[in-house]
């Protein structure tokens, strides 16, 4: 049975011919909201330096007019002739080589961008009419594009899955019956380009206040007339946005198409767009969030307001105000590369309803005039930071105490851009193993014999053994180099290629947070386990340790500047796995390993100081674990179980593997982990005690291989 | 590991939506192994094109940013240069200015 599969189209032509490094390594997915957000940014300094080369050359035309009075025989011609001069190699006024010099830039930056607006390829012989391109979205036209092949491959699927579904007999999920408000999008993260509208209608809402709103089935969608006049939250009603983030709504799945609708009074309605209903209704909710204002509105880790430094208190009060502030029009100045007069008077309304939004939070004056900023650039920065905390309320950490700024009195306007100690994007999530590699595997496993059974031969050994060796087979998924490179001395000093910067070391309150969290993923297990959640269905168990894993990584991350970030990311430290782990147990072997998962977060918990909810069942297991590395006969029989059911060495070959590139990246992690926190830090305690576990592993099967 | 839980692990791997995985995890169910494997293998082919667009998304917003940088470092070169070039004219006429005789000197 195989349905006639829909071939792949001819993928729309992209004039645009990106520099592909050849062998470069495969690039993580970028964050959802990182490309609008790049693509935005992109564009404004695109048309910043657009104008300005614009007036450049005008300038220089007319002071080379001046010079060579022979150019006003023909004015409306003097690039074209410059440019032939230039081609003969005629000696040129310096007017004329700077002339040129601007208009070459101009004419590269134009070709970067002539990616899909026809009005980019339309004809350009006129020069002095077509200098510069003046479009605007640019970036965004051709994302779009992009979005359109996309959208083209998942019709191309779902053409296939109805054409299985038919001939298998399965009676496909129910289509969403609502008529979407909004063009539907793919999944990824391309949302509709802001830029086709003027920036202040496009009032993204605050992030903040979705939290608060049911998922709802898709049925239950009803377009809503959208209102002329935003509210006092400064959006309108039965406006709609999407935002595919499961960071930014806990409810939200990875994959699922979302969109937002406004219903007045702050409130927004997250609908699932095709998800069956039967799948929203097991989306948790997330409680309804206490008011945001009063002096009980929780921003910082406790839940209580944070006032005990400048900064936090600049950041406490960006994340008070946002969901009351008009996003929209905050970050249509944020992505200004230059603010007019008309700019400024916008900034001082604002000013006005910063200060009333923060008064009725109850912030305090005192702290409201110790926030407030004095130069252009902490304005830009309060704005930047009042952005961002509606982007992503979650993620505004605290950043570490920084010397408060000299005391002025308060100015009118307020605000903030990127920089040291700016809250960044969570990760993303770990890239999961190549379906590629996977299938090409089981491939080769299968001509073998050994995955033909489930519950014969080497697969069934296997599978117990990793079942074993669970903490460290994640090492088989996601990393690309499969050398084998036993690491290096990890006592030796890092260079500083590899010194990483030096990370905040967590407060008892941080800690308290993420064990709590830990620990309901601790608890979430035994619900698993005992049915009273589909055990087909990991993917929120999974998210939730993504989350704290993610939170405890901003945590050790607050104040470092989005360099430094990078370096600390790229080293792997942080690379907590339950990431990865959980993915890999429960992606390859099912459910079923409750046991490892348990022991898993049950480490995570110990390691942050806390205590598991079943001490005595972990001491237990701990113990176990220790004997398991100390007693080399035990393994040894486990390898030599592996090995006695393994004549091909396939096993051995994929166990040895993935050891040792998990010796690798503990390696790494080792070393930046020595070089940015203290040695009495639990996080390097972990790495340690890991790479001595892995590494005693390793021994053995080594020896016993040969 | 049988193939079924192959195939999930498989399938939870996918760029496609949650939606789509259901479906396609329901379909695996039902196949034998020869045709489970031919349709994670047509899966697998519009999984690596949409990680191949992303990629190449992500590759065009580099390659922009890119051309921006340079744009931008050559005006600020070019800037600095009429600035040198300014102040040496400003340099020559002062000194023209000091070689020349007074004007009530003649």
């Amino acid at each position: 049975m195989s349905p006639e599969i829909p071939h792949k189209p001819a993928a729309p032509e992209t004039s645009v011919k990106p520099e592909k490094a050849e062998g470069k390594e495969k690039k993580a997915r970028l964050p959802q909201g990182e490309v609008q957000r790049r693509a935005a940014a992109l564009d404004a300094r695109r048309r910043a330096i657009t104008e300005t080369l614009k007036q450049q050359i005008r300038g220089k035309k007319e002071e080379l007019l001046q010079a060579e009075p022979r150019f006003q025989k023909d004015p409306d011609h003097v690039i074209h002739t410059l440019l032939v001069a230039r081609e003969k190699k005629e000696e040129l006024h310096p007017i004329a080589k700077e002339l040129l010099q601007r208009y070459d830039l101009a004419r590269e930056l134009k070709a970067a961008y002539e990616a899909s607006s026809d009005a980019y390829k339309s004809d350009t012989r006129d020069l002095e009419a077509s200098v510069v391109p003046d479009g605007s979205g640019a970036v965004w036209a051709t994302l779009e594009e992009y979005r359109a092949r996309e959208q083209a491959i998942l019709d191309r699927v779902d053409v296939m899955l109805a054409k299985y579904e038919e001939q298998c007999g399965i009676t496909p999920p129910q289509p969403a019956t609502a008529p979407l408000p909004e063009a539907a999008h793919s999944a990824f993260d391309v949302p509709p380009s802001p830029l086709s509208a003027p920036p202040e209608a496009v009032a993204i809402p605050a992030a903040s206040d979705v939290v608060a709103a049911p998922v709802m089935a898709a049925a239950d969608a009803q377009p809503v007339p959208v209102s002329a006049v935003p509210d006092a939250f400064g959006y309108r009603v039965g406006q709609t946005r999407t935002r595919f983030e499961k960071e930014s709504h806990p409810g939200a799945k990875d994959g699922f198409r979302y969109i937002q609708t406004y219903e007045g009074g702050g409130n927004w309605r997250l609908v699932s767009t095709e998800a069956p209903p039967h799948r929203v209704a097991e989306i948790p909710l997330r409680e309804k969030s206490p008011p945001r204002t009063g002096p009980g509105a929780p921003v910082g880790p406790d839940g209580s307001p944070d006032y005990s430094t400048p900064e936090r208190t600049l950041r406490t009060i960006a994340r008070l105000v946002a969901p009351s502030m008009p996003i929209g029009r905050l970050r249509g100045l944020e992505t200004k590369s230059r603010w007019t007069a008309g700019d400024w008077e916008e900034i001082h309304a604002l000013d006005a309803q910063v200060r009333d939004a923060a008064r009725r939070a109850g912030v305090p004056d005192s702290m409201l005039n110790q926030a407030a900023p004095r130069t252009p650039h902490e304005t830009r920065r309060f704005i930047h930071l009042v952005v961002r905390a509606a982007d992503y309320p979650a993620q505004v950490v605290m950043p570490e105490p920084q010397p408060a700024p000299e005391q002025a009195p308060a100015k009118e306007h307020f605000a903030a851009p990127p920089g040291e100690g700016m809250p960044t994007d969570r990760p993303s999530r770990p890239e999961s193993a190549s379906p590629a590699a996977m299938l090409d595997e089981f491939q080769q496993m299968k001509e073998q014999g050994i995955a033909e059974a489930p519950s014969k031969g080497i697969g069934e050994s296997l599978a117990t053994f990793l079942e074993k060796l669970g903490t460290w087979w994640n090492g088989l998924w996601g990393e690309k180099n499969t050398e084998a490179a036993v690491s290096p001395d990890v006592s030796a000093e890092a260079t500083p290629e590899q010194q990483t910067p030096v990370l905040h070391e967590l407060t008892e309150a941080e800690k308290r947070e993420l064990i709590q969290g830990y620990s309901k993923a601790y608890e979430d297990i035994d619900k698993y386990q005992q049915g009273k959640i589909n055990p087909t269905d990991m993917t929120g168990l999974i998210s939730s340790w993504e989350v704290m894993s993610a939170k405890e990584a901003q945590h050790l991350m607050q104040g470092l500047s989005p360099e430094e970030i990078q370096k600390v990311e790229e080293s792997g430290m942080l690379r907590l796995p339950l990431q990865k782990i959980t993915v890999g147990i429960v992606a390859l072997m099912g459910p079923q390993d409750y046991e490892a998962l348990r022991a898993e977060v049950g480490a995570h918990i110990k390691r942050l100081g806390g205590t598991v909810p079943e001490q005595e069942e972990e001491t237990q297991d701990e113990t176990k674990e220790e004997e398991k590395v100390t007693s080399a006969t035990e393994r040894s029989t486990e390898a030599q179980k592996v090995y006695e059911s393994d004549p091909s060495g396939l096993a051995r070959d994929v166990l040895m593997m993935a050891l040792r590139k998990e010796m690798k990246v503990i390696d790494s992690a080792l070393l930046a982990t020595k070089a940015s926190l203290n040695e009495s830090s639990p996080l390097l305690a972990w790495w340690q005690d890991r790479r001595k576990t892995v590494q005693a592993i390793l021994n053995e099967h080594e020896q016993f291989a040969g | 590991m049988d193939f079924t839980q192959f195939s999930t692990g498989l399938l939870e791997c996918l760029f496609v939506p949650d939606a789509q995985r259901q479906r396609s995890l329901a379909v695996a169910k039902v196949l034998s192994d020869a045709d489970r494997l031919e349709f994670l293998r047509h899966l697998q082919e519009m999984d690596r094109e949409l990680r191949q667009t992303e990629e190449e998304r992500g590759d065009f917003l580099e390659h922009a940013e890119r051309v921006v940088v340079r744009v931008e470092h050559a005006m600020a070169r070019l800037g600095r240069e009429g600035e040198e070039h300014a102040e040496r004219e400003q340099e020559m006429k002062n000194m023209e200015a000091q070689l020349s005789p007074p004007p009530h000197v003649s």
